[in-house]
């Protein structure tokens, strides 16, 4: 690319030749004015300057001979443009006039005669300006005329430069940011070591940024399920993916230590509800319509973010469609595509097991006695944590909410609505088989029975609630 | 307006209303001595845009007919705030001097400026292209042809796959054009164009369906018809749906430019599966050129990337990222020139030197086509040129 560059640039040096021969350096703004082309290029311009400048002169010596012959010391002539050339005497001098001079114009303490003389030398040089303006304009138009000729060549050379513009850009920010070379080919193979977000690694400065690896490719490796803490810096990740491939595809080194990007198709991206809560009412919606959309138009070759599906309804419902979806993109006979999906239901590092493609990822936490530190590293493996009351702790969030929310949240988990087992398990990163559909179906269940007002429900009402638990079994 | 028929328009009126009623959609800048006036409803929107003087002139009726107006030198900055606004104006010039006239002097429209047509390098922004779309629906498929009037670019493509309507807003995006000149197969369907408004910010215009005409023989003619590769395109009487958009375009930019278009004289027609699909919510999320919030640059990829020395650079590196290649072996190419210009330093850094001095060729090449370069653009241009063979000298 960058020999083809070298080598077939047209350098337009007849176009440089034309203007520097025929334009002045420093042209006005105006074209209709004069003033625009070079002496020495055109003999008729020339021939008309020197005749207006000539005349100027001719000006010059008859107000001197004016003055001597009158004796009036300052007798001027001066030039504007609706009575052009006139002799100027203050009023003090006025004895000194000579008849010959026409009284043209009358100021406060001065007056402004013509002569035959002068009328003559005017005419003769404006004729010659108004002639070498016109002639200019012609001329600037004719040379405007010959560079449109070559607009072709003009516009070749453009598309060139601007290329090598936009590779030498390429190569600074590279050099200057530190990225490296990607391998692009078709191998369906995401393989990033070491990958930064590049626009916060911009923004934190070098250095700053915690680096993560990511690995996604066609068979064991399809779906990533991530869970982790809000905040702990999922969607970073995930985008800081999508960027990485797309910078590669575009021709430039990405942010990492060493990235083998197989083409993708198509990226998609759909992130949470509440990142974009400006929407408004029906957030919900669109944002099922997005899913729609990206589950009819992902294929094997796409790369697919998924940020906390489901958010945007209840509990159960989410679940279930977090669940569904991620089922559905899994599966290689319907869609297959390479997927991050980040979610805070746990419950979804089941599908690891369940599904072959799929594998579990979170972000790794420290806990420091009640206070927790996100590393914002990725590691393999699912949590069962969702750290949210840790979150609000860090965010200011008042102790006495914070440790009521711990109570409510341990009470919560003794009655086991969601999670089966979960009062058998300790406070393990690891997860079990703590939850299959039929659980979440009971659950459901369980949780429609308990809106159900019985002092407004008539027998009808009762029958076909009956129908409606029946078919959930099914 | 008043339907007073006993007492007829004065004669300059007369005439206005003659041109004002083939102007309907836009604001009329009719130009009298050293003034561009608007009368009737086009003066009251623009007094109440443009902050100007609501005033009124004797029309032969027997009330004055609003007028407001803007003196001639400062018209481009009032035009570019009507148009900023979501209008169209249409200029009116005097076409003759008025001291060889007789009579009344002839005026008739020169341009009409409307947001994809700007060629003004102040209403521009310099490291963007200014797009305007033509779309062509005929059934469930589409034609569009896109075309940035200051540089000459022009591209065009067909959209017959499955889901062609979120294809469809995924090209739109691609360009965020400023225009869509629409056909009415298209212009009908309500849910389609509020999805089409509800996403992208441009001004639409419904244009008349025997422009898009899908023969191809006056546009084989003027163009080269090539693909991203510059190939010469053979078959393009196969591509009716490109070429009807094609045509519509071309059409409504001689309408509204009414001067030459020599720059436009190339015509890339491509395959939409070239290039990475990115529909509009991932570009959005990703922020690649602009931030979600307030689609600034600072924050985005091509803030990171953007090293570019020239503004035309500037809008190919726009171009490069909103177009993200799926050839590896294109792609390829580019990442070996880079890797070439990273590790000669020397070389880069020379290249970036010159790359400095050099201005918008791009643009001011547009400008020489269409013919309102002045003397100053040619010394810009002049001066670009200048530092050219030493940017091909650095070879290693």
């Amino acid at each position: 690319m960058l020999k083809d560059i070298y080598d077939n640039l047209d350098e337009l040096q007849d176009i440089y030749e034309l203007i520097e021969k025929s334009i002045v350096d420093d042209p006005p703004m105006t074209v209709k004015d004069g003033g625009i082309i070079k002496l020495g290029y055109d003999e008729e311009v020339d021939k008309l300057k020197t005749a207006t400048t000539e005349g100027k002169n001719w000006i010059i010596q008859l107000e001197a001979e004016e003055r001597e012959k009158t004796g009036i010391k300052n007798l001027k002539v001066g030039f504007n443009k609706v009575f052009g050339y006139f002799i100027e005497v203050t009023k003090s001098n006025l004895d000194q006039v000579p008849e010959r001079y026409v009284r043209k114009q009358t100021l406060t303490n001065a007056e402004r005669y013509i002569t035959e003389e002068l009328k003559n030398l005017e005419n003769q040089i404006l004729g010659a300006e108004e002639k070498v303006v016109s002639l200019e304009y012609d001329l600037f138009t004719k040379i405007r005329e010959e560079i449109a000729k070559n607009i072709r060549r003009l516009q070749k050379t453009a598309t060139m430069v601007s290329t090598l513009d936009v590779l030498a850009s390429f190569a600074q920010v590279a050099e200057d940011m530190n990225y490296c070379m990607p391998q692009v080919d078709n191998s369906g193979i995401i393989d990033i070591k070491g990958g930064r977000h590049p626009v916060i690694e911009k923004m934190l400065g070098t250095g700053e940024f915690v680096e993560n690896d990511t690995y996604l490719d066609e068979d064991e490796n399809r779906l990533s399920i991530i869970t982790g803490p809000n905040m702990a810096g999922k969607s970073t990740y995930m985008r800081q993916v999508a960027l990485i491939t797309l910078m590669a595809q575009v021709g430039s080194f990405v942010p990492a230590e060493e990235a083998k990007i197989g083409v993708v198709d198509k990226i998609f991206t759909r992130v949470g509800a509440s990142d974009d809560l400006s929407m408004g009412q029906s957030t919900f919606m669109v944002e099922m319509m997005e899913v729609a959309t990206i589950l009819k138009e992902a294929t094997q070759n796409s790369l697919v973010i998924l940020d906390e599906i489901g958010r945007g309804t209840s509990t159960y419902d989410g679940l279930s469609i977090a669940w569904a979806v991620a089922e559905y993109i899994a599966n290689k006979e319907k869609c297959g595509a390479k997927t991050l999906f980040a979610t805070h239901y746990h419950e979804l590092t089941e599908l690891e097991e369940k599904i072959e493609g799929v594998k579990n990822y979170s972000i790794a936490v420290k806990e420091k006695g009640e206070d927790i530190v996100f590393l914002r590293k990725i590691v393999r493996g699912g949590t069962d944590e969702s750290y949210g009351i840790h979150v609000a702790r860090l965010a200011g969030v008042p102790k006495l909410v914070t440790e009521e929310a711990n109570k409510i949240l341990k009470s919560l988990e003794r009655k086991n609505i969601l999670t089966g087992k979960k009062e058998e398990k300790k406070d393990k990163k690891q997860v079990e088989g703590q939850f299959d559909m039929y659980n979440f179906k009971l659950a459901e269940i369980a949780h429609e029975i308990d809106k159900i007002n019985l002092n407004e429900l008539t027998p009808i009402d009762a029958l076909n609630t009956l129908v409606r638990i029946k078919e959930k079994m099914k | 307006m008043s339907e007073n028929k006993n007492k007829e328009f004065s004669p300059m009126m007369q005439r206005y209303l003659e041109t004002k009623e083939q102007y309907k959609d836009c604001i009329l800048f009719y130009r009298l001595g050293d003034f561009y006036e608007m009368f009737f409803d086009d003066a009251i929107t623009a007094a109440r845009e443009l902050e100007i003087t609501l005033t009124g002139k004797d029309c032969g009726q027997e009330e004055r007919a609003p007028m407001a107006g803007v003196p001639h030198h400062a018209a481009e900055m009032y035009i570019s705030r009507l148009i900023a606004k979501g209008y169209k104006v249409a200029i009116c010039e005097q076409l003759e001097d008025p001291k060889n006239a007789k009579g009344i002097v002839k005026r008739g429209v020169i341009r009409v400026v409307t947001p994809g047509t700007i060629v003004e390098s102040n209403m521009l922004e310099e490291r963007k292209n200014n797009y305007i779309m033509s779309i062509f629906k005929s059934g469930i498929y589409f034609g569009i042809g896109v075309c940035d009037i200051s540089t000459g670019e022009f591209y065009a493509a067909e959209i017959k796959d499955n889901n062609n309507f979120p294809q469809l807003l995924d090209e739109i995006a691609r360009y965020t054009p400023s225009e869509l000149v629409i056909n009415s197969n298209l212009a009908d369907c309500t849910e389609e164009m509020s999805k089409i408004r509800e996403r992208f910010q441009c001004y639409i215009t419904r244009f008349q369906d025997k422009f898009y005409d899908s023969k191809p023989d006056i546009i084989k003619l003027r163009f080269n018809l090539v693909d991203p590769n510059q190939k010469l395109i053979e078959n393009i009487e196969e591509r009716s749906f490109a070429v009807a958009s094609i045509n519509a375009l071309i059409e409504y930019i001689e309408q509204t430019q009414m001067t030459s278009l020599d720059h436009i004289n190339k015509i890339t027609i491509y395959q939409i599966s070239k290039y990475m699909s990115l529909d509009i919510n991932a570009r959005r999320n990703l922020e690649i050129t602009e931030k979600m919030r307030d689609k600034s640059k600072k924050g985005t990829l091509l803030w990171v990337l953007d090293k570019t020395s020239t503004s035309m650079g500037g809008r190919h590196l726009r171009r490069w990222l909103n177009d993200p290649l799926i050839d590896t072996l294109e792609i390829n190419r580019r990442l070996e020139s880079v890797k070439e210009l990273k590790e000669n330093v020397m070389l880069r850094g020379d290249v970036i030197d010159n790359l400095k001095k050099v201005y918008d060729i791009e643009r001011l090449a547009g400008k020489m086509a269409y013919g309102n370069a002045n003397a100053r653009d040619m010394i810009t241009l002049k001066n670009s040129l200048a530092r050219l063979p030493e940017v091909v000298n650095l070879q290693c």
